[in-house]
């Protein structure tokens, strides 16, 4: 199979950085976690430690195999995977793209020992950002914030990593803290684009409106579930969001507005619950 | 608490008081109390959460029924619920086990159970003597005093037709379904017991699942990647029930006129009457499996609508449908409104629904600390109590799999799974890890129904466990210190609670259908550390009667009758 050149290059840059959006809770239809998530073109900045390993290359099986992993390619990714570390048993490449396998595939348990054997720090230390939302749906949340925190160690415009330890920040009870991390994330990623462009951002909007939600403070949640709704408009909890948001303000076609788009996208939204997919 | 401290006997002068709307209070129908406090357990004296299994001691050895292992069809993964019931009103708590049987004969399994408390923590199989003969697939199981006769009776929810046991008082059931006319075909999975339109008697609401022919199963699929029986996504919906209770011992269908029929069919675990919003009207939640749960409430012309959707608790608070199974009711975050705890599949959070103002309710999952650490377990029965007595209630969630060959691997979550125990600490509910004074939080089991009361009389908070084809677990709690009190308002269910220690208001409601597909001890438990020893004990009925009682002491159980009952004609 012939892989386009943009997707081989993509899908290095998800190795090397990571990616938005790996948190399923806001999965929009289609979905924005798994592949989709892999083509997001998140540039390497050319001050991170990633640079200082340029005269490393990943295997060409490797990279053939990731392509195959951003379009959601999970069988032949996985042969190839299979072959090569049979090959070369003891390369963390190899490792690291195995995890990746199963972490699209949200086998976080099984994901996680193989991207902490497959980290190669200064080589992809994108493999943090996926390490940590293994441990966060595992339920580790301090070892997701230590993991989100350790990629932004090398990459500081690790946007997604932020937001993902705004998440563990916020399920451990610091609200204030998460609020600021979330900020932190759509700042960082003004400074590093000159606009908002990262997934990870239009969440970290929808996250600020929720707690303004919660809070009580309807003009600022409207603002922001807004802000991403214009970033992002498949993510279907800024819809919920806002008719409850109008909803409690007492404007009643407002809030039937978004409640009928919600609906419309909930119906063909993946849930993450249920007995059955 | 295996260390009591000494019964102690003491007088205390009861002044109560009375706001009823429609009926003066006479002479001999005040709130009364036993009188018979018991010491508090000293604080040194104890480690916190410490429920010791004292099943074999007990002798309520069962192993009950749900189709065989492993399961292979859904019918069967539902397990079956437990209930609390004092039938012969000798003041303990007695047992009634709601038996399944298997898809070959789902008329005729090992039958139904009832275990009688013998007063000292261990019980008989007084089924026969009961008259207790159900033997088609029983599921749940719901105690209420029906026909206020002052003996609880049964509600036994099953695959066919379901059936209410009436308690003759005498130590008997009669099976009265038929005359009642509440015998709903199909699939009942749980139900719940309220007054709906405040004349007195209690209505019925009935949980059904969905359409099942155990002659022509429907065919496997897959979840994740593993070929595993179908539903419930794929297969019908059934719709509920609504009964109103004539108070002649009769009960009519208003499913249809009442509103509660304009709402797809729906995959039904659990529901609760309760009423949500304080307007002195009852309302109904009802928790389903993998579509968004419903809220009813009562509407000034006795019907209902459903505001699941607009008040945000039908949902989590991403607007994402769950799967709940389990319900559990608490003023979490101290506003004096019920918010609701519900457990929900694996990969998913329980969710935590804070009652915001009666008409909206925020998702309090994650500031709660009660998300992600539940993702690899699937929640079913669950208890929002004051486990250590210390002032605020706790969490127990038990869980388990549906799928036999769930494991991390495969599914990120085991098919075996340990209790979730949360102690609350300041605004966070804290996970209580297993140790060596607490391997029962280690022990992993495919547990699905729980009901939570007193069982030996200390006044702490008993738990007795099902597990899927399982036995039944008796956890004897000894790791509560710290003052108490029991409170049994007369017709309990729909009954609002306060007890007011020093400057703390500490409220609590009786609601019948919490937890899962069983039936937990109808009273109001409250514990506390302050130093108080006499306290104030308000009670609301569903139609808006109070009784308020001063200077209640610590440490007893206490009635409280209802200040109309004798003007009501009751």
């Amino acid at each position: 199979m012939r892989i386009p050149a943009t997707i081989l290059v993509l899908c290095l840059i998800v190795a090397t950085t990571g990616c938005g959006g790996d948190d399923d809770d806001t999965a929009a239809a289609p979905l924005t976690t798994g592949g989709d998530s892999v083509e997001t073109p998140v540039a390497v900045d050319s001050s991170t430690p990633a640079d200082a390993a340029s005269a490393w290359s990943w295997p060409d099986d490797i990279v053939i195999a990731m392509a195959h992993i951003g379009q959601q390619e999970f069988e032949p990714a996985q042969s190839i995977v299979d072959a090569y570390r049979a090959a070369h048993p003891d390369d963390p490449a190899g490792t690291f793209c195995a995890g990746l396998i199963l972490h699209k595939q949200k086998q976080y348990a099984d994901a996680l020992p193989l991207l902490e054997d497959g980290w190669m720090p200064g080589r992809n230390d994108g493999a943090l950002h996926f390490i940590g939302w293994c441990r966060y749906y595992l339920g580790d949340l301090n070892g997701a914030i230590e993991a989100f925190d350790a990629h932004l160690d090398v990459d500081q415009f690790a946007v997604d990593s932020l937001y993902g330890s705004g998440i563990a920040i916020l399920e451990k009870g610091e609200p204030l803290v998460a609020r600021l991390r979330f900020q932190d994330a759509i700042n960082r990623d003004k400074r590093k684009h000159g606009g908002e462009s990262s997934p990870a951002v239009a969440k970290a909007y929808l996250r600020l409106g929720e707690m303004d939600l919660a809070d009580g403070q309807y003009d600022q949640a409207i603002d922001n579930l807004t802000q991403c709704l214009l970033l992002d408009e498949r993510l279907v909890p800024a819809y919920f969001a806002l008719s409850q948001v109008y909803a409690r303000t007492g404007d009643e076609d407002q809030a039937e507005h978004y409640r009928a788009q919600y609906e419309a996208m909930q119906a063909q939204r993946e849930s993450t619950g249920g007995i059955q997919p | 608490m295996k260390s009591r401290g000494i019964m102690l006997i003491m007088c205390f002068t009861l002044i109560a008081c009375s706001d009823q709307r429609d009926a003066d209070v006479e002479p001999g129908n005040q709130p009364t109390t036993n009188a018979s406090p018991v010491a508090a357990v000293d604080d040194n004296d104890v480690t916190p959460f410490v429920l010791t299994d004292v099943t074999e001691a007990s002798g309520l050895q069962f192993t009950m029924t749900s189709g065989r292992m492993p399961s292979t069809q859904i019918l069967e993964v539902k397990g079956g619920g437990i209930g609390l019931i004092d039938y012969d009103n000798d003041g303990d708590l007695d047992v009634f086990v709601p038996n399944g049987a298997t898809l070959d004969d789902p008329t005729n399994g090992p039958g139904c159970r009832l275990f009688e408390n013998e007063g000292d923590l261990t019980f008989r199989d007084a089924s026969v003597d009961a008259g207790i003969t159900l033997r088609r697939w029983a599921i749940g199981v719901t105690v209420a005093d029906v026909d206020n006769d002052g003996f609880d009776d049964l509600y036994v929810t099953c695959y066919g037709p379901n059936a209410l046991l009436r308690n003759t008082g005498d130590g008997r059931f009669e099976d009265v379904t038929d005359s009642a006319g509440v015998g709903h075909p199909g699939w009942s999975t749980a139900s719940s017991f309220g007054d709906i339109d405040a004349d007195g008697d209690l209505d019925l609401y009935v949980v059904n699942y969905l359409e099942f022919d155990v002659n022509a199963p429907p065919p496997k699929t897959t979840f994740l990647g593993t070929e595993v029986f179908a539903g419930p996504r794929g297969l019908p919906g059934a719709s509920d029930a609504l009964y109103r209770n004539r108070g002649d011992g009769t009960f009519e269908d208003i499913t249809a006129p009442s509103g509660v029929a304009d709402v797809p069919p729906s995959y039904g675990l659990g529901a609760i009457m309760l009423d949500f919003d304080r307007d002195g009207r009852t309302d109904i939640y009802v928790g389903n499996d993998s579509m968004r749960n419903f809220l009813f409430t009562a509407q000034d012309d006795g019907t209902f609508r459903d505001v699941g959707g607009i008040s945000g608790i039908g949902s989590d608070g991403g607007g994402a449908n769950q799967a709940t199974m389990g319900i559990a009711i608490a003023d979490v975050d101290g506003n004096g409104l019920p918010d609701v705890l519900t457990t929900n599949f694996a990969s998913d959070t329980n969710t935590l629904h804070l009652n915001a103002d009666g008409r909206f309710f925020d998702d309090g999952t994650k500031r709660y600390g009660l998300g992600m650490i539940s993702r690899p377990y699937l929640g079913w029965a669950c208890g929002l109590y004051d486990f250590d007595h210390d002032g605020d209630e706790d969490v127990l969630i038990l869980n388990g799999h549906v799928y036999p060959h769930a494991s991390m691997s495969l599914m990120n979550s085991d098919y075996l799974q340990p209790p979730l125990l949360f102690e609350r600490e300041s605004n966070r509910f804290v996970r209580v890890l297993p140790d060596d004074a607490r391997p029962w939080l280690d022990a992993r089991h495919c547990d699905r129904g729980a009901a939570f009361g007193d069982l030996d009389g200390d006044g702490d908070i008993d738990v007795v466990v099902t597990e899927l084809n399982g036995p039944i677990r008796v956890l004897r709690n000894d790791g509560a210190s710290g003052a108490w009190l029991m409170i049994e308002p007369e017709q309990p269910l729909g009954c609002e609670i306060t007890v007011t220690v020093g400057e703390t208001m500490l409220r609590r409601w009786i609601v019948s259908g919490t937890s899962f597909l069983s039936s937990s001890e109808q009273a109001a438990h409250v514990a506390w550390r302050t130093g108080e020893d006499q306290v104030r004990i308000d009670v609301t009925w569903p139609d808006g009667e109070t009784a308020t009682m001063h200077d209640v002491s610590a440490n007893q159980r206490v009635r409280v009758s209802r200040p109309g009952q004798s003007a009501r004609g009751r």
